[in-house]
């Protein structure tokens, strides 16, 4: 049955070549829009190397301070990243928590290489973010507990700024000269890309290299830090002890009360509270994103899909005879109905797997064009999915009212050549 | 005539529906790029405020401002700031942090009365006047008399003036309870993120360069003559370098961080054209399809209307005129909601200005659209001969 339904819809799609362009365009061009948004998204939001426990972890992205008066009105409002010893002092044995890692924002420096000026970003670090990333070193090793400790100016860098710095040359044991501090070259790792902006920087250093890093007296500042779980289903346990422990830091200052918001979260539920909430409330927004992000997509697919929808149409009456032919025959409607539903899913089946090669040949061309620097775009299996579930979607909206109509023909008039 | 025609298409209304259905959405589309189209060309189209041509930014970056802002990197960065000066090639030099056009805002609450807005706001030296060219459109500039008072002076720009002082004449008013800062000049709607940057209450406040205060100067800004010579950059990083030896300085042209701005302003608009248009293209080859099948359908009936005495001009308007009718009803009931939208709320930002310029925009697009892919069909169907299309019945 189904190899006579596919045979038929050969013949078709070949038969009328204007409308099989036609829709096909519209199909590759709808779901390559899908798969080119939806890349950047899961570069941006799913597991990508070198992240290698994503579905564990927890962040404290932001942490949001304010200072109020006797009326409870927020006098002096902070919000950004949290202080060095801040987090540090939070995630001290928090159960539930296999490890925790302490970052600081990227930073960019310069140096003068034969007068030319080369700038880079630089990150600074503790030893758990080694184990907390799975970077692909070329050269040397991260840097050890002992340097941290002793807070030794020694740094890892990508390969790119390597490239940059030295030429041709390895880099280990070279220097690197951070604010006139010279910086000792251990480690040489492949580049990250700037999407995943926790693990991204160009040059890694111990945390303690720097001057004066640790200030006491300091809730906010230039910090995030990674928790992760033993197991999803510790992350409320995580929370509630993280968010137990916060109250210790809420001395008044200034003779003014002060109130602390920060709490672990996904990224994606950060993504969330950064679109619909505020800094200074707790909140899972993460549904609402979801279902915003869906909305759009079908938003854009509604304009291509009446499109199809229209052009469909057009093509059941210009088979009118076949239809009549077969009504006459005894076809139940069910079988033409099926037809022309495979025949539909089959036609941007073909579109999606056309618009697979578009997408890969467009985002490698977008990885060259360095918008993003060091952006490797994969299709991975999970984008796959979203492009066939797309395009199913896609085929089955567009394919069930013509369809609907074509079995609503009556076979007499459907001979006479049809009724609107 | 229309009353016919109306009727024809009611003959066929399941098919002109989804016809409808599809301009309709088409409509919303075309208005949505007319709308943001509208708003940046307006935007360009305002005076900036400031002349940014000739002009470098010199930025210090300070690892921890805070920690590190003391009396002699103040005394430090007051030698540079002469040594600057000082070069042939220099017209001014003022500070101006965080710099114009740079990424970096701040902003802070301003009462005068009972009414508080928030605004952004710049530090500006004495000469800044002189590097950006800032014309005044009321009272006076900073200037080196101001050091003696006991309050600080502020310029705003014409928008905060509006927005905070109504119809008051804003000279000399306080904009702290404390009356700690006081207005002394308004100048343009300035536009400190660039010309694509929407217009938003800004003030300029006045940093004193005679003595030491805790506010970091980390940006000066430098104006020189129209053809620097080519190792200006080089030779202001040897007078930073000479000075403070261990400093990571960023030098700029403005325009470098205006092009930034204008990037940022304009990708999003750039995709949204582009995925718009090739909506449009899909769009227009899918009624094509549609129009050339419903020719084809109505063969007898255009043979017939032949056959009793209808030229092929009047065939032509008609089948023309009925396409308009479909295309008219689909887009004037998007109109009709889109124009309530600001109504109710939604989109409130919208001006009647933009909403119409927008509605404007699509009609325009959407009636080009439909005829160009209505010409070719209706010009097939004029060919049908009367004779061959009854034969065929």
């Amino acid at each position: 049955m189904l190899k006579n339904y596919l045979k038929i819809t050969f013949a078709v799609l070949l038969r009328r070549k204007f409308y099989t362009i036609v829709s096909l365009l519209g199909i590759v061009f709808t779901i390559t829009v899908l798969l080119i948004a939806s890349t950047i998204l899961d570069h941006t939001v799913g597991e990508v190397p070198p992240e290698q426990y994503h579905e564990r972890t927890l962040g404290i992205f932001r942490v949001s301070y304010q200072e109020l008066n006797s009326d409870g009105e927020a006098r002096t409002t902070i919000s950004s990243s949290g202080s060095f010893h801040f987090l540090s002092e939070l995630f001290e044995d928090l159960p539930g928590a296999e490890m925790a890692t302490i970052v600081k924002n990227t930073g960019s420096y310069q140096t003068y290489i034969n007068g030319q000026r080369v700038k880079y970003d630089v990150k600074f670090t503790d030893t758990e973010f080694w184990s907390f990333f799975n970077f692909t070193f070329l050269e040397g090793r991260a840097f050890t507990a002992d340097e941290y400790e002793s807070g030794a100016s020694v740094v890892v860098i990508n390969r790119d700024l390597r490239e940059r710095l030295f030429g041709d040359e390895p880099g280990l044991n070279r220097d690197v000269e951070m604010d006139g501090v010279s910086y000792r070259v251990v480690g040489v790792i492949e580049n990250v890309s700037s999407l995943r902006n926790i693990a991204y920087s160009e040059v890694w250093a111990p945390i303690t290299s720097q001057v004066n890093f640790d200030r006491p007296d300091e809730i906010t500042g230039n910090y995030k830090g990674l928790i992760l779980a033993e197991n999803r289903s510790s992350f409320p346990l995580i929370r509630e002890e993280f968010v137990a422990r916060i109250p210790r830091f809420e001395e008044p200052r200034n003779g003014r009360d002060v109130n602390i918001t920060c709490f672990p979260e996904t990224r994606f539920q950060y993504m969330a509270r950064e679109t619909f909430g505020n800094n200074y409330e707790e909140g899972d927004y993460s549904l609402l994103l979801w279902l915003m992000i869906f909305g759009i997509g079908l938003l854009f697919m509604l304009l291509p899909a009446i499109n199809l929808v229209n052009l469909n149409i057009s093509r059941i009456y210009e088979r009118c005879d076949e239809i009549g032919i077969r009504k006459a025959f005894g076809a139940p409607s069910t079988t033409l109905v099926g037809q022309f539903i495979t025949e539909n899913i089959v036609f941007t089946f073909a579109g999606g797997l056309l618009s697979l090669i578009i997408s890969y040949l467009s985002l490698l061309l977008l990885q060259s064009s360095d918008i993003i620097p060091y952006a490797e775009f994969h299709l991975n299996w999970r984008v796959f999915f979203y492009a066939l579930l797309a395009s199913f979607v896609f085929g089955l909206v567009s394919g069930v009212y013509p369809a609907w109509r074509m079995s609503k023909l009556h076979p007499v008039e459907a001979l006479r050549g049809g009724v609107v | 005539m229309i009353r016919h025609l109306l009727r024809l298409v009611w003959n066929r209304k399941r098919f002109n529906f989804l016809l409808m259905l599809e301009i309709f959405v088409s409509f919303i589309v075309l208005f949505s790029v007319g709308v943001l189209a509208e708003i940046f060309v307006t935007r360009v189209k305002k005076p900036l405020g400031i002349h940014y041509d000739n002009v470098y930014t010199l930025g210090f970056d300070f690892r921890d401002l805070e920690s590190e802002w003391n009396e002699t990197k103040y005394n430090q960065i007051m030698e540079i700031f002469d040594e600057i000066e000082r070069l042939s090639s220099v017209e001014a030099v003022a500070i101006n942090c965080p710099v114009t056009f740079g990424m970096a805002v701040s902003s802070r609450n301003l009462t005068y009365n009972d009414n508080s807005v928030s605004s952004q706001y710049s530090r500006f030296s004495d000469d800044a006047r002189e590097v950006f060219g800032i014309e005044m459109i009321q009272g006076e500039w900073f200037s080196e008399e101001h050091d003696a008072l006991d309050w600080t002076p502020i310029v705003i720009n014409r928008m905060l003036a509006e927005e905070l002082f109504g119809d008051e004449d804003p000279i000399g008013k306080p904009v702290l309870e404390d009356g700690s800062m006081r207005v002394v000049g308004v100048i343009e709607d300035f536009r400190s993120s660039g010309e694509y940057g929407q217009i938003k209450r800004f003030y300029l406040l006045r940093q004193s360069t005679t003595h030491y205060s805790s506010y970091a100067i980390y940006n000066l800004v430098i104006r020189t003559h129209p053809n620097p010579p080519e190792d200006f950059q080089e030779n202001v990083m040897d007078i930073v370098h000479t000075v403070m030896p261990d400093m990571a300085i960023n030098i700029d042209p403005l325009e470098k961080l205006k092009a930034r701005n204008r990037q940022f302003a304009l990708v999003p608009l750039t995709i949204t054209i582009v995925i718009a248009a090739f909506l449009m293209i899909m769009v227009a080859l899918g009624m094509i399809g549609v129009f050339w099948q419903s020719i084809t359908r109505r063969r007898e009936e255009i043979g017939l209307r032949r056959a009793l005495g209808s030229t092929k001009k009047t065939l032509y308007q008609n089948l023309l005129m009925e396409i308009f009718l479909i295309v008219n009803l689909g887009s004037a009931l998007a109109a009709i909601i889109l124009v309530q939208l600001p109504v109710i709320g939604v989109l409130s930002f919208l001006s009647w200005k933009t909403m119409f310029v927008a509605l404007g925009f699509s009609f325009v697009l959407i009636y080009l659209l439909s005829f160009m892919s209505g010409m070719y069909p209706v010009w097939l169907a004029t060919r049908i001969q009367p004779a061959e299309a009854l034969h065929y019945e």
